[in-house]
C-alpha cells in the first residue's frame, strides 16, 4: 500500500483539548475489569514452582505429597504438561516474545526463578501450599550473574557495528579535547502495580485468554503457535492494564502454564504472578556497560563519537538493549562509530523497559556531553546547540520535525539557566543548601505501524469504534474517542471505544510510543467511510428528507445530516437509521505503517530537553531532586492532559532510575535478592520534584493527518543524565554507576564544602 | 515462601486482665498488636511456629492521657493516634514527627507504639524521640506493675528487660520540654517509607549560653535504640564552642558502633551521625 499523503487537520474542537479520561470513572469506582478480576464457574488456581538454583538440571521432582494435599487437582512438570511448541521466527509485529523457550520444556535450569512445575488447586491458598510442598532436587552447575560486562566474552565474539561514518579512531587520536569513560546501569525491574496475570478459559478446543498484555494481537499469535492451535481458536482480552512499562509487551511463560493447565483440566485456570516472581521471569531492563568516547575541537564542535555498549542477556535468548539507537543522529559529527555486544548471564530474559535503548543510551551519551562541556569550559546547553545537525547524518534523511534547539532554549529560559554559576558547589538556596543544575537533551523514535479500525454509527445515536490495540493506562481510550469525535462531531459520551481484544481489527502494540500515532489515519478513514455510507443511505431512504439528493450536496456535522452549509433542516443520524430500519452504518480504515520502511522520506523522532535541580546537603549527604523542567517536541498532543500525565510519570520514574532503582542479584544463589517493593526502592511522593512540563506544538503532518507522535517514553529519556549532571555540579562527584548512592557522595571529614 | 498458617494458634481474650492471666499461664505466648512486624515476617516465611495472643482492640491499652506533670501514652496507641493528638503536636513535636515517618499510612493505622518498642529494632523511628524526651516505661504482668527509665529498657540487639508474661503498658513523657531546643532528623534511602540509614533525636536546655540539660539518642548507631551518654556528658555544663563541637564529634564517633548492611555503611553512618550532631549543636 502506498503511503497516504496526509491532509493536515489543523483545526479541531476536540483534538488538542485537555480531556479527562473517558475510562476514569470505571477505574475510580472499581468497575473496570482488569485481567485477574475475571472469574468463571469452576475456575481453579495455578501457582508455579520456581527453581532455587540458577544453573543446572532437575534430577528429580517429588510431587507425591503435594498431590495428596487438600484441593489439589494436578501438579504439572516437564513430564506431563503436554504439548507446548516454539514459535516460528517473528515477522513484523507477530510471533514476538523474548523468552522463546516454552515453560517446562526440559529439565534444564538456566536462571533462578525459572518455572519447574505448576500446582493447580481449587483455591489460590491450596495451590500455593501444594507448590511449596513439591520437592525438586537439582544437579547444580556453576552460574554467572556478574554485572561486570564490558571486556567479558560476548556471544558473537566481537562487537557488532550499529552505526558508522568517517574514521572515528583517527579523529579520536588527533583531537585536542577528548573524553573517555564507562557508564554502568543496573538491572531494573518494571514493577507495575498490577501483577502479571492470566485467566485461561478452554472450551471445545478454543482458548479465551484474559491476559495482562500490551499487544493482544501478537499475544494471540504467539499463544496459538505455542499451544499448537490455529489463531482463530485463541482470543486474547486485555480491557484494562495496571501499567506495563514494556514488561507486558510480549507473552511470558506463565501465560502458557495457565493455558496448558486449562487445556489439560478442561476448566478455567487463573495464574497471578507473585511479586517476587516479577523480578525473575517477566523480563527486566538488563545491566549495561557503555563506553563513550568523544572528541571535539576547542570551539566545542564534535569531531568523533564512539559508543560501545554491552548488555547482559539470558542463556537462551539474545536481547539487545539498543543503547546506540540515537547515537548516529543526535548531534552533527563527521566521525561516529557505535557497537553493541551481548553477554550471557544466568538471568531471566531481559525485555523492553520504558524507552529501551535510548533511556540508558542517553544517560551515557548525555553524561559524556556534560563531562566534555566541563573539559572545554563551555556551557552544556551551548555545547548541544553548537552541535545541532541540519539533517539525520546517519541516514542522510531530513528530519520530519526536529526542534531540539528550541527545547533547549525554552527550557533554559523556564529553568533560569542564565543564572547558573558553573563552579562546582557554588550555588545555594535560601536555606543555604547547595544546588546543582544539570541539563540533558533527549530523543525517542516516532513512527506508525499497521492499523485497522472500524467505526460504526448506530441507531441508538452512538458511535462504536473498534481496534485491536489496548489502553495500558496511558489514555488510548480517550485519544481514540477524540479522533472519532473530531470526525463525527459526536460528544465523547456517545462514543463507545472497544479495544483490548484480539478478535477486533488488528491494531498496534502499546509500545514504542506509537500506538496513538498509528491509530490516527485508520480511525479517521474509518469514520469518513462510515459517514459516506450514512450519507448514501440518506439519499436512498424513503421518508428521509434527503431522499434522491446527491451525496455531494450533503454533509455530516455534529451528528446531524444536512444540506451543505444549511444550519437548519438537519436530521440526527439516528433518525435516518431508524427511518431506514438499518441498525448501523460502518466504515473500516486501514493504514500501512512506516516502521522499518526503507523508503521513507523522513527521519522521524521526537526531541526534548530535561533540566534538573538537585538540592544537596553535604552534612548528611542528602540529595533531593527538587525541580525538573522538561520541554518536549513530540508533535501535536491529542489530549494534552493525558500527555502531561505521561511526562510527569516518566520524570518520577527517572528520579527512581537515577537515585534509587537496582535489582541486586545474590551471586551465591543467583537470585534477585531485593525482590519486593519494600526492598526494591522506587520513588515515592516525597521524592517527587516540582515538575514543569512544556510541549512545543509542532504537529508532525508527515507522520499522520493530526500531526501526533507519542509521549510514552521520551519523558524518561535524559532525566537520569540531567540529574547526575546536576549532582556533579553540586558535589564535584561524577556518578557513572547508577543509581547514585548517597554513600558515594559523602564528603570526607576535613574536606567539607560548607 | 509464605509461612504456613497452620503453624500458628491465635487467642484473643478481649481484656487486659485476661491477656495477662493467659500470659502467666503460658509464657510461650507471643503478643501481637497491630501485626505490622509479625504479619510481614509471616508473609515472607520468616516467622517460626508461634502461639499468638492478640492485643488488638484492647481498650485498656489504647489511650493518651494528659496529666498535669506527664503525658501517658498507652502501648496500644497507634501512630495515627499519636499524629492526631494535639498535646503531642504541641509539646512533643519530635514524637509527632517520628510517628509520621513510621511506615505508611496503613502501617500507622495498625501499628502501635508498644509494638514498635517491643520489636526493639535498632533502626526503629520512634525510640530516639522517646529517649530524647527522657521517657519512662511502665510494664505490666499478672503479678504487678513496674516503671523504669526507658533508657534502661533495651539491653542489646532485639533484647529488652521484658520478662515472660510481661507487657508494655504505657510510656510516660514528662511535660517539661517547652523551653528545650529540639531536633530530630532521619536519613533514609528515599524520603518516605524507607528504613532509616541513621537517625538522631536531641533535646537541650540552654541557659546563659550553657548547656544545662542535654539528651541525645539515635537509630542504627549501635545494636539497639540508644542514648549517647558519653557525648552528653562531654557537652553538659559547657558553652558550645568550635573546639567543643569537634570534641563532641570525636566522642560520638567512639561511642557508636554502626554496621555495614544493605541500607548503608558504617563509615557513612559515623560521618553522618557526627554531622547531624554538629547541625544540632550549631543550632543551639
Amino acid at each position: 500500500m502506498e503511503q497516504q499523503t496526509p491532509q493536515p487537520i489543523t483545526e479541531s474542537k476536540i483534538v488538542g483539548v485537555p480531556t479527562p479520561r473517558i475510562d476514569g470513572p470505571l477505574k475510580t469506582t472499581g468497575t473496570a475489569m482488569y485481567s485477574s478480576d475475571h472469574h468463571f464457574p469452576g475456575l481453579v488456581y495455578a501457582w508455579p514452582v520456581t527453581a532455587t538454583i540458577a544453573s543446572g538440571t532437575i534430577s528429580g521432582i517429588d510431587s507425591s505429597s503435594a498431590e495428596k494435599m487438600p484441593g489439589v487437582l494436578a501438579i504439572y512438570t516437564h513430564k506431563n504438561i503436554g504439548p507446548l511448541y516454539r514459535t516460528p521466527p517473528s515477522a513484523g509485529f507477530s510471533m514476538i516474545l523474548d523468552e522463546r523457550r516454552p515453560p517446562l520444556e526440559d529439565e534444564i535450569v538456566r536462571y533462578y526463578g525459572q518455572y519447574v512445575a505448576v500446582a493447580i488447586a481449587h483455591t489460590v491458598e491450596q495451590a500455593r501450599a501444594a507448590a511449596e510442598a513439591v520437592k525438586v532436587t537439582y544437579n547444580k552447575t556453576p552460574h554467572d550473574t556478574s554485572d561486570k560486562l564490558l571486556d567479558t566474552p560476548t556471544i558473537a565474539g566481537k562487537l557488532k557495528e550499529v552505526t558508522k561514518r568517517g574514521d572515528t579512531a583517527a579523529a579520536l587520536a588527533g583531537a585536542a579535547y577528548k573524553h573517555d569513560a564507562v557508564y554502568s546501569t543496573p538491572t531494573e525491574t518494571h514493577n507495575p502495580i498490577e501483577l502479571h496475570a492470566s485467566v485461561a478459559v478452554y472450551k471445545d478446543g478454543k482458548f479465551t485468554l484474559y491476559e495482562t498484555s500490551q499487544a493482544v494481537v501478537n499475544h494471540r499469535d504467539v499463544m496459538a503457535a505455542m499451544l499448537g492451535v490455529p489463531p482463530e481458536n485463541v482470543q486474547v482480552i486485555t480491557r484494562f492494564l495496571g501499567s506495563g512499562f514494556g514488561g507486558k509487551l510480549w507473552p511470558w511463560p506463565h501465560a502458557l502454564l495457565a493455558a496448558a493447565s486449562a487445556r489439560n483440566l478442561n476448566r478455567p485456570v487463573k495464574l497471578v504472578v507473585g511479586r517476587s516472581m516479577m523480578f525473575q521471569s517477566v523480563g527486566h531492563r538488563p545491566a549495561i556497560d557503555q563506553r563513550v568516547q568523544l572528541a571535539a575541537d576547542k570551539s566545542g564542535k564534535l569531531l568523533a563519537i564512539q559508543h560501545d555498549y554491552v548488555n547482559h542477556t539470558s542463556m537462551l535468548d539474545d536481547y539487545d538493549e539498543g543503547c546506540a539507537e540515537s547515537t548516529g543522529f543526535m548531534y552533527s559529527c563527521p566521525n561516529v562509530l557505535a557497537t553493541s555486544g551481548l553477554v550471557r548471564r544466568n538471568v531471566g530474559t531481559p525485555t523492553s523497559m520504558r524507552g529501551p535503548g535510548a533511556v540508558p543510551g542517553l544517560y551515557a551519551l548525555e553524561s559524556a556531553m556534560d563531562e566534555l562541556a566541563t573539559k572545554l569550559n563551555i556551557d552544556p546547553v551551548q555545547l548541544r546547540l553548537l552541535n545541532e545537525p541540519e539533517k539525520d547524518e546517519s541516514t542522510g534523511q531530513p528530519f520530519s520535525s526536529r526542534h531540539l534547539k528550541e527545547c533547549l532554549t525554552v527550557g533554559a529560559e523556564k529553568f533560569g539557566w542564565a543564572k547558573r554559576n558553573p563552579a562546582v558547589g557554588s550555588m545555594k538556596d535560601a536555606e543555604g543548601r547547595t544546588l546543582g543544575w544539570g541539563v540533558a537533551a533527549c530523543t525517542w523514535i516516532a513512527t506508525r505501524t499497521d492499523a485497522e479500525v472500524n467505526v460504526e454509527l448506530r441507531q441508538d445515536g452512538a458511535a462504536r469504534v473498534a481496534c485491536g490495540t489496548q489502553d495500558i493506562g496511558t489514555g488510548t481510550y480517550t485519544a481514540v474517542a477524540q479522533m472519532v469525535a473530531h470526525e463525527t462531531g459526536l460528544p465523547l459520551q456517545r462514543i463507545d471505544v472497544v479495544i483490548g481484544d484480539s478478535g477486533l481489527p488488528p491494531g498496534p502494540i502499546s509500545g514504542g510510543s506509537w500506538a496513538t500515532a498509528s491509530v490516527v489515519p485508520a480511525a479517521l478513514q474509518a469514520a469518513q467511510q462510515a459517514r459516506k455510507q450514512l450519507l448514501s443511505l440518506s439519499t436512498k431512504t424513503d421518508g428521509c428528507p434527503f431522499k434522491d439528493k446527491s451525496v455531494d450536496e450533503l454533509e455530516f456535522v455534529d451528528g446531524v445530516v444536512r444540506i451543505k452549509g444549511q444550519s437548519s433542516g438537519g436530521v440526527p443520524f439516528a433518525e435516518i437509521l431508524k427511518t431506514a430500519n438499518v441498525r448501523s452504518v460502518s466504515g473500516t480504515g486501514k493504514s500501512t505503517g512506516l516502521f522499518g520502511d526503507p523508503n521513507q522520506k523522513f527521519s522521524f523522532h521526537s526531541f526534548g530537553a530535561q533540566f534538573a535541580e538537585v538540592t544537596w546537603q553535604p552534612e548528611i549527604a542528602r540529595l533531593h531532586v527538587s525541580r525538573v523542567v522538561t520541554v518536549i517536541d513530540a508533535g501535536r498532543m491529542i489530549n494534552p492532559r493525558a500527555a502531561r500525565n505521561q511526562i510527569e510519570g516518566a520524570v518520577v520514574m527517572g528520579v527512581g532510575m537515577a537515585m534509587l532503582e537496582a535489582t541486586e542479584y545474590d551471586h551465591r544463589s543467583g537470585g534477585p535478592i531485593n525482590a519486593s517493593l519494600a526492598d526494591y526502592i522506587v520513588a515515592v511522593n516525597a521524592d517527587c520534584p516540582n515538575i514543569d512540563v512544556t510541549f512545543l506544538d509542532y504537529p508532525d503532518f508527515n507522520l499522520n493527518p493530526l500531526g501526533a507522535r507519542g509521549v510514552g517514553e521520551i519523558g524518561l529519556a535524559g532525566i537520569a543524565a540531567a540529574i547526575t549532571n546536576a549532582v556533579h555540579h553540586a558535589t564535584g562527584i561524577r556518578v557513572r554507576n547508577l543509581p547514585v548512592r548517597i554513600e558515594d557522595l559523602l564528603v570526607a571529614p576535613g574536606n567539607k564544602t560548607s | 515462601m509464605r509461612s504456613d498458617v497452620r503453624d500458628y494458634t491465635l487467642t484473643a481474650p478481649g481484656s487486659l486482665d485476661a491477656v495477662l492471666s493467659a500470659l502467666a499461664a503460658n509464657p510461650r505466648l507471643t503478643p501481637i498488636a497491630g501485626g505490622t512486624e509479625l504479619m510481614v515476617a509471616l508473609g515472607v516465611g520468616r516467622l517460626g511456629r508461634h502461639e499468638l495472643i492478640s492485643l488488638d482492640g484492647l481498650k485498656e491499652l489504647r489511650f493518651i492521657e494528659e496529666r498535669p506533670e506527664t503525658l501517658i501514652l498507652g502501648a496500644g496507641a497507634t501512630f495515627t493516634d499519636i499524629r492526631r493528638n494535639a498535646a503531642i503536636a504541641r509539646e512533643f513535636p519530635l514524637l509527632a514527627q517520628t510517628a509520621s515517618w513510621t511506615g505508611s499510612i496503613a502501617n500507622q493505622n495498625r501499628g502501635t507504639l508498644g509494638g514498635n518498642i517491643a520489636n526493639a529494632s535498632p533502626a526503629a523511628d520512634n525510640p530516639p524521640a522517646l529517649l530524647a524526651y527522657d521517657a519512662s516505661i511502665e510494664l505490666v504482668s499478672a503479678t504487678g506493675r513496674r516503671t523504669l527509665p526507658y533508657d534502661e529498657f533495651h539491653l542489646g540487639y532485639k533484647k529488652t528487660v521484658l520478662q515472660p508474661g510481661e507487657l508494655i503498658y504505657a510510656i510516660h513523657l514528662p511535660r517539661r520540654f517547652a523551653q528545650h531546643r529540639q531536633y530530630v532528623r532521619k536519613v533514609g534511602t528515599r524520603n518516605a517509607q524507607a528504613i532509616a540509614k541513621i537517625a538522631l533525636a536531641a533535646t537541650a536546655l540552654i541557659d546563659e549560653a550553657m548547656v544545662r540539660e542535654i539528651r541525645l539518642a539515635g537509630a542504627s548507631l549501635i545494636d539497639r535504640p540508644v542514648r549517647l551518654h558519653a557525648t552528653e556528658a562531654l557537652l553538659l555544663g559547657k558553652a558550645i564552642t568550635p573546639e567543643l563541637r569537634t570534641q563532641a564529634a570525636a566522642v560520638l564517633a567512639s561511642e557508636i558502633k554502626p554496621i555495614d548492611d544493605i541500607r548503608s555503611t558504617a563509615k557513612y553512618r559515623i560521618a553522618v551521625a557526627c554531622n547531624l550532631l554538629d547541625e544540632f549543636l550549631l543550632s543551639l
